[in-house]
């Protein structure tokens, strides 16, 4: 693709062009340009290079259109060294949680990556976050991952919980990959079957306010920085007829700031005025021409039966591990969609799933939730048939 | 320069150009001004005195022009990126054009540049109503009108995105400031130099006086200014290469897949939003994916790279 090639380029060594100061300079002058950029342009290593802790992130899948699992590959809860599902978790006991913290680049550790772990409730799109513990971790370069452990006694009230992971780093190259959720619920069931999900409004009351155009607001440095510099120096022809001996230079700076404080009075007044004519006038655009927005109360459900096969590496086929898998058995959610009503903090949807009533294996359903267009959480049934 | 251009170029209300040409033509009234009422304070301005004023009066304007360029651009250089809400972003794409802007400023930034297009897709944040659309539309807090903008070669849609190099910026500065003390050590040695030779007289004496102090006025700002922009410039320079001191760059070219994280605006000159200054630029992968008319493979491997599975780079 006539690029020089990652770091090691006939053009390139270390990532700069080689030889003495005049040869890169004789290369700069000489480099043939394309339409389209440069054959390879080297970018600086710190930009390049940085640390990428991460964990299996379904709102980064969502954002991407793949398929997810809530039953999260890089978070386990054990009981007596037996992996737990969330919903039912028992109060007042203590389980053991386990982390998978992953790195993406080859190159940089993601040495002391905080690792946040909280519990929020079962269900959608639920933002009050309960605090389980705040780990760091040193993870290697990719391959390597860093396991976090924790002990988490449950609460004594007896509730249903999803496990929500968030990860930060000082210098992170990637801060979308950080959110993990494992919210999973089984039980056995005979056809037909029922179960509710609880859709959390993240915006209970007016959508947030979407801050854009307007026009400028007065920008002090244009004044300080421009008008009134332009106007000091404007005085300059002036100044022959102050010069007499050594009064010249006192003068001359009199004068100067003289026509620095006009400036400043001058460019203050003018921004002002330009300001505001800017601001009318894209106000007066704003409203001709609203820009389309997906409605923040807008709640869009899909369920499939996706489910993920961790792998690493060469072993990790993209086109196998997110091929999408309609919902079995007939499942679907009841509504589809619905749009929240003002005030209202949630609103419970039913999961149908026509399971059959003969043994066989377990049917595993993703509810996937979006609200406002992006993802808003969702939760893993596994549901086991024959008794 | 090999920067990468877009589609349409400056075809919005608030070119650089011309904000600049604003300064320019204002600063050159200031100072035309302030030399008429100088020439205006000559006692008997007449024949061949008149038209040493009438000259003196043009170089003081040509010589506030050559101050209000330097003087607007370094105020337009830092006016221009009017940052968004949020104003951090992190955007997934293929390369259609990288190049860098390379050459003298204030013709050249020195930026590194690129048009990210293909499978687009905003990884984060996760926002109620804010999609790849609204990345490419909205105007930001005190930002005019935006347009859309496709990769001239290709004409696809795309999202231009910049690393800034510090040689834009402190030749900006460096030009400023070497115009406005050029000027007045112009000034300054325009008036020792009519003193030294006599010339604060009255009538064609002063005329001559003001048209010295107005050549000088002009050249100390012309030189100052290139000076400043030629110093700037070169620690501009120095300071990209401290910045990237003992790390090893990363050749990225057409076809490569990218995330890149960095500060969400409006770039003001050219009417368009982008990613300036890009603070982090991982390569997914450079598998030609500019040929991948569905983009399902590039959106594959970006999500293995997120999720740990595959590592950034390409595979050695």
């Amino acid at each position: 693709m006539g690029c020089c090639g990652g770091r090691s380029g006939a053009r390139v060594t270390n990532g700069k062009p080689s030889g003495c100061v005049l040869c890169k300079i004789w290369a700069v002058l000489t480099t043939e340009k394309t339409p389209d950029g440069e054959p390879c342009v080297v970018i600086p290593g710190h930009i390049a290079h940085k640390p990428d802790p991460c964990i299996y992130d379904q709102f980064l899948l969502m954002q991407l259109g793949k398929p997810v699992t809530w039953d999260n590959p890089d978070v386990r809860i054990f009981l007596g060294g037996v992996e737990q599902y969330t919903y039912n978790l028992t109060a007042s006991t203590e389980y053991d949680v386990e982390i998978t913290v992953h790195n993406a680049s080859r190159e940089k550790p993601a040495n002391q990556t905080t690792v946040d772990i909280a519990w929020i409730s079962f269900g959608a799109g639920a933002e009050t976050r309960h605090p389980v513990t705040v780990a760091s971790t040193d993870v290697p370069v990719w391959p390597g991952t860093s396991v976090v452990t924790t002990k988490w006694r449950t609460p004594d009230v007896p509730g249903h919980y999803c496990i929500e992971v968030v990860l930060s780093h000082p210098d992170d190259g990637n801060p979308s990959n950080n959110r993990g959720w494992n919210n999973t619920q089984v039980f056995a069931a005979q056809s037909p079957v029922e179960r509710e999900l609880r859709i959390y409004n993240r915006h209970p009351g007016d959508c947030p306010p979407v801050r854009e155009g307007g026009g400028p607001v007065l920008r002090p440095h244009r004044v300080f920085l421009g008008w009134a510099p332009l106007a000091a120096v404007a005085t300059l022809p002036l100044t022959p007829h102050g010069m007499q001996g050594m009064r010249y230079l006192p003068s001359l700076l009199a004068l100067m700031l003289i026509g620095y404080v006009v400036g400043s009075a001058i460019g203050l007044f003018a921004e002002s005025a330009y300001a505001a004519m800017a601001r009318r006038r894209n106000a007066s655009r704003a409203r001709t021409l609203p820009p389309p927005r997906t409605d923040c109360h807008l709640v869009e459900i899909a369920v499939d039966s996706y489910e993920f096969e961790d792998k690493t590496g060469k072993e990790f086929d993209p086109a196998v591990a997110f091929k999408g898998r309609g919902a079995i058995w007939g499942a679907k959610v009841e509504p589809p969609s619905f749009v929240f009503l003002p005030g209202e903090a949630f609103r419970d949807v039913r999961l149908l799933v026509d399971a059959p009533d003969d043994p066989g294996p377990a049917g595993t359903f993703n509810v996937n939730v979006w609200q406002g267009g992006v993802p808003s959480g969702g939760a893993t049934f596994t549901i086991t048939t024959g008794g | 320069m090999a920067g990468c251009d877009t589609s349409p170029h400056n075809a919005l209300y608030e070119s650089g150009e011309r904000r600049v040409l604003g300064w320019v033509g204002g600063s050159a009234a200031a100072v035309a001004f302030a030399a008429l009422a100088e020439a205006a304070g000559i006692a008997g301005l007449a024949g061949g005195a008149l038209a040493v004023a009438i000259a003196a009066i043009a170089i003081a304007a040509l010589a506030g022009a050559v101050i209000g360029f330097f003087i607007g651009l370094a105020v337009n250089w830092f006016d221009r990126l009017h940052v968004q809400d949020p104003s951090t972003i992190t955007m997934s794409g293929c390369i259609l054009c990288a190049g860098k802007n390379t050459g003298v400023p204030p013709l050249n930034d020195n930026d590194w540049t690129f048009n990210l297009g293909g499978p687009l897709a905003l990884l984060s944040p996760v926002q109620a109503g804010l999609d790849v659309n609204q990345i490419r539309t909205r105007s930001a807090p005190g930002a005019g009108e935006v347009q859309t903008v496709t990769d001239p070669k290709s004409g696809q849609q795309i999202l231009h995105c910049e690393i800034g190099s510090h040689i834009g910026d402190y030749a900006a500065v460096g030009a400023a400031i070497g115009s406005v003390a050029g000027a007045v050590a112009g000034a300054v040695a325009g008036a020792i130099a009519c003193a030294a030779i006599g010339l604060l007289t009255f009538g064609i004496g002063a005329a001559l006086c003001l048209l010295v102090v107005a050549i000088a006025i002009l050249a100390g700002a012309a030189v100052g200014g290139i000076a400043g922009d030629a110093i700037g410039g070169v620690a501009g320079w120095i300071a990209d290469g401290v910045s990237d001191f003992n790390e090893i760059g990363e050749s990225v070219s057409r076809g490569c897949l990218m995330s890149l994280t960095g500060r969400w605006v409006t770039d003001g000159s050219h009417g368009h939003n982008e990613i300036h200054d890009v603070t982090s630029a991982q390569i997914i992968e450079c598998n030609a994916c500019d040929q991948d008319p569905t983009g399902t493979a590039a959106g594959g491997l970006v999500a293995a790279v997120g999720i740990g599975r595959h590592p950034t780079g390409r595979d050695p």
